[in-house]
């Protein structure tokens, strides 16, 4: 290697240009003691290919590669570019433009440029102050009109084998290597390029492509599509995209799905240049059904923001998404926080400009994890979309088609997670966007094989474990379902170990991806778990469905560590509008509720008093849940409780269900 | 290859090309303009690579003649072509010859005024006009950047027997920065090669 030679290397095609190009090469100022070498590859098959050529031929230690359409106007570049690479060695690759943080598209000349902007040279002679102060700056990629090294790195033939992006991927290897990559701080032009700019982007896209797989793709740095789909909301969606204007922090397309508005939306909306207008002229298909006709017209291959009606941006809400989506490699899907309709939202506030000035816009993405997403706006990552392919065309609204991606994202092993500080504020008839039609309902429960969908979690169960946050303990839940409340007491005690025990094969398949279960009813008293393992065993409205209910909490002791407790919740049959009912000589069961079809005992809280003591427990808390009762149930229970006397209380007929924690 | 085949080839690029409206690249959208404009590439490029070729080789024909009216053909197909926005904006070499089409009009008011002769006529074909025209360029730019003797340049531009006619032509087109310093030394070249 010799170190006081300098190689300029330039892939040629043209006899006219090479020429030209080596006449502004020749009168460069060679410093004293150096050398220069000048290399012409004719013929090469790609520009890294043809670059390798020019490095391994080579023995000098600064190479420069270059453009045959490229004049160095600089002539002391030479003495500039060894100067900066000799005062920092950790300077691989010194270019003339460069972009500081590469976008996420891969598009380097929609980042910020360095230098940016240039004054028009006078004289040769004004070059020789130009880098006096030696300044120079860090970015991220460099454009291959002049690449100079002073160390050999492979140029990525095997990948970029045509023409484009060489030149970004070469400032990533470079940097990948452990070398930093500069542009001098120059104020004039060190070089003349380009004389008939024209959009040459023939295969720009297929190297784009090959460069964001090669490099952004783990970093999350793609480009976020927002996919709204509306109806006849001309006015809140224009202030939806007003907010998205004003608040988008990351890159993105809009896409505004017109699921056939009457309402003026369509001649508005064709006339925003910033979005993309899709028309839904095809009749009344579903959520599904649209997301992958657009996905495929549109050929949107990025993340996507899938939001049912318009949301009203928050400040930093894209970003966090993002941020919590990238933060681990198997998070498929992020939802945020809809602060005017989340009863668990940190942010009290009455309107959208006050939720505006109480976002803290210094910290972080803080987010948790899910199994459903609590609202219809949900950013899914590209790589899990590409993994499980299109949305279910079956069914019909948009909650029940994320319902189901959500659950092929966790049967795949990914993971779907809430970002508790990404607002969004709803706009419109809010509850409308989560409503699930019965057959959408029917559809998912065949689908999947289960009854429950539940995206919640029994928080009132888990407000009765009593541990501290880094505490170590293990928990079991008997039907746990999918494991949404499992997950919840993970999100609140990291170090928790989750144990579930689930009936239904196809909940304990979902829940399997979140914690250890066991496939089984409880009642064959077969619980694979050695004994005194846990310190809550949770049975949230288990036990009205079983038959033996006693048996099975007699059992349950043998599983719980000393000082263990069970955590139930339990139906109250004595319930008001119970007994409003029975008086009237109805005892007809539904679907879900108090008189749940499914369920084989009934409870008062006396009997569960009677229940827990006689399966040997001491209950320490119990609380109830109570629902809205009319006057005409408050007039009725005031009449009960004047002909029972002091048996009974009147919060026995208000308890739509009891919460129980009864140790051993 | 004949005028009606190379219409009917263009006629048929515009109905099979994608659609993407160029003039929004001024969109503050960049990103998304870009993107439209990347599918469009990518969809086009083998029917646009076909179409210029057969173009160019219709206009290496007419240029082959060396005649006025071989020249006017060009001129009115590259009008045509510019109009339907057909390969223009997307391959450099139309925005070469539109330069020297420009150039060609002013030689051609020259002929008809005054009887001079039109210097590019001489090219021979589409590679030459191309080459002709960075070649000025070349020479513009060492000018500007003072990279040789004037003397040299203006020397050469003889040499190649450059009409003033091109180089005005180019001057205007080309990336030249310093225009006016350029013009002060093409003008005083003009003005002793007229004398």
């Amino acid at each position: 290697m010799d170190e006081n030679k300098v190689c300029f290397i330039i892939c040629v095609n043209n006899q006219l240009f090479f020429e030209e190009c080596a006449r502004y090469i020749q009168r460069l100022v060679i410093p004293e003691g150096m050398s220069v070498e000048l290399l012409e590859i004719s013929g090469a098959k790609s520009m890294a290919s043809g670059y390798n050529e020019g490095m391994n031929s080579s023995n000098a230690k600064y190479k420069i590669y270059m453009h045959q359409d490229a004049f160095i106007l600089n002539k002391y570049l030479i003495r500039d570019i060894v100067f900066m690479f000799k005062r920092d060695i950790s300077i691989g690759m010194v270019g003339l433009e460069g972009v500081r943080n590469m976008p996420g598209e891969g598009i380097m000349w929609l980042g910020e440029r360095v230098p940016g902007h240039y004054e028009v040279e006078k004289d040769w002679e004004e070059y020789y102050d130009d880098i006096e102060k030696a300044e120079w700056e860090e970015v991220e990629a460099i454009d291959g009109v002049l690449m100079a090294t002073q160390y050999d790195i492979p140029w990525r033939e095997d990948v970029f084998d045509g023409w484009d992006f060489y030149d970004a991927s070469q400032s990533f290897e470079m940097r990948k290597a452990g070398y930093r990559v500069v542009v001098p701080l120059h104020k004039f032009f060190w070089h003349q390029h380009d004389d008939k700019p024209v959009l040459a982007f023939w295969d720009y896209d297929k190297y784009r492509k090959k460069f964001l797989e090669e490099y952004c793709s783990d970093k999350g740095r793609s480009m976020i599509t927002v996919l709204m789909i509306v109806h006849n909301e001309i006015e809140n969606v224009k202030l939806s995209v007003e907010s998205f204007r004003l608040f988008a922090d990351t890159e993105l397309a809009f896409v505004l799905v017109d699921n056939h508005s009457t309402d003026g939306l369509r001649e508005w909306a064709e006339k925003q240049r910033d979005l993309t207008y899709v028309l839904l002229d095809v009749g009344d298909i579903g959520c599904g059904k649209v997301i992958n006709m657009v996905r495929k017209k549109l050929e949107i291959n990025t993340d996507i923001l899938i939001m049912e009606g318009p949301y009203l941006l928050l400040p930093k809400c894209l970003s966090r998404l993002k941020e919590l989506l990238y933060s681990e490699k198997d998070i498929g899907a992020v939802c945020g926080v809809v602060c005017n309709d989340c009863p668990e939202t940190p942010m009290i506030c009455t309107n959208y400009n006050e939720a505006i000035g109480m976002v803290d816009t210094e910290e972080g993405a803080k987010g948790e994890y899910v199994l459903l997403s609590p609202n219809s706006a949900v950013l899914w990552k590209k790589d899990y979309i590409d993994i499980l392919g299109g949305f279910e065309e079956e069914m019909d609204s948009t909650y029940a088609v994320l319902d189901d991606y959500c659950i092929r994202t966790i049967m795949s092993d990914g993971k779907i997670m809430a970002c508790s500080n990404a607002f969004l504020w709803g706009i419109g008839d809010i509850s409308v966007q989560y409503i699930r039609s019965l057959n959408d309902v029917r559809r998912l429960e065949k689908k999947w094989g289960m009854h429950y969908f539940n995206r919640h979690g029994n928080i009132h169960l888990i407000q009765q474990i009593e541990a501290k946050e880094e505490e170590e303990f293990a928990v079991l839940e008997i039907g746990c379902d999918c494991g949404v409340t499992l997950l919840k007491i993970k999100n609140r005690y990291p170090k928790v170990k989750i144990y579930g025990c689930e009936i239904n094969k196809m909940a304990a398949a979902v829940a399997s991806h979140v914690a250890e279960i066991s496939v089984n009813n409880i009642e064959d008293k077969n619980l694979p778990f050695p004994k005194k393992m846990f310190r809550h065993i949770i049975l949230g409205d288990v036990l009205e469905h079983l038959h033996n209910p006693l048996e099975v909490l007699v059992y349950c002791r043998e599983f719980l560590c000393e000082g263990g407790s069970v955590i139930a919740s339990i139906p109250n049959l004595m319930h008001i509008s119970v007994m409003e009912q029975l008086l009237k000589g109805n005892f007809t069961y539904t679907e879900t509720g108090l008189l749940d079809k499914s369920h084989i005992h009934f409870f008062t809280y006396y009997e569960i008093v009677r229940m827990f003591t006689e399966a040997g427990y001491h209950i320490s808390a119990m609380n109830s849940i109570n629902v809205e009762i009319s006057e005409k149930q408050q007039r009725l229970m005031n009449e009960l409780l004047a002909l029972e006397g002091n048996a009974v209380e009147k919060w026995m007929y208000e308890a739509f269900q009891y919460n129980v924690k009864a140790n051993i | 290859m004949n005028k009606e085949v190379l219409l009917n080839d263009i006629w048929y690029f515009e109905q099979n090309r994608y659609k993407v409206n160029l003039t929004e690249l001024n969109s503050p959208d960049t990103a998304r303009v870009a993107k439209e404009i990347f599918r469009k590439m990518e969809r086009d490029k083998d029917i646009s690579f076909s179409l210029k070729k057969r173009i160019f080789s219709y206009m290496d024909l007419l240029l082959e003649q060396g005649t006025i009216e071989a020249w006017k053909e060009i001129l009115l197909l590259y009008q045509f072509l510019e109009k339907k926005e057909v390969l223009v904006n997307e391959f450099w070499e139309f925005s070469v010859l539109k330069t020297m089409l420009n150039a060609f009009e002013t030689e051609l008011n020259l002929h008809y005024k005054e009887e001079r002769p039109i210097s590019l006529l001489k090219i021979c074909n589409m590679e030459e006009l191309m080459e002709t025209y960075f070649r000025v360029v070349f020479l513009l730019r060492r000018i500007e950047y003072d990279v040789e003797p004037i003397s040299g340049t203006l020397c050469e531009l003889m040499e190649n027997r450059i009409s003033p006619a091109t180089v005005w032509a180019v001057l205007k087109d080309a990336r030249i920065f310093h225009r006016e310093k350029v013009a002060r030394v093409i003008k005083g070249w003009e003005e002793s090669k007229d004398g």
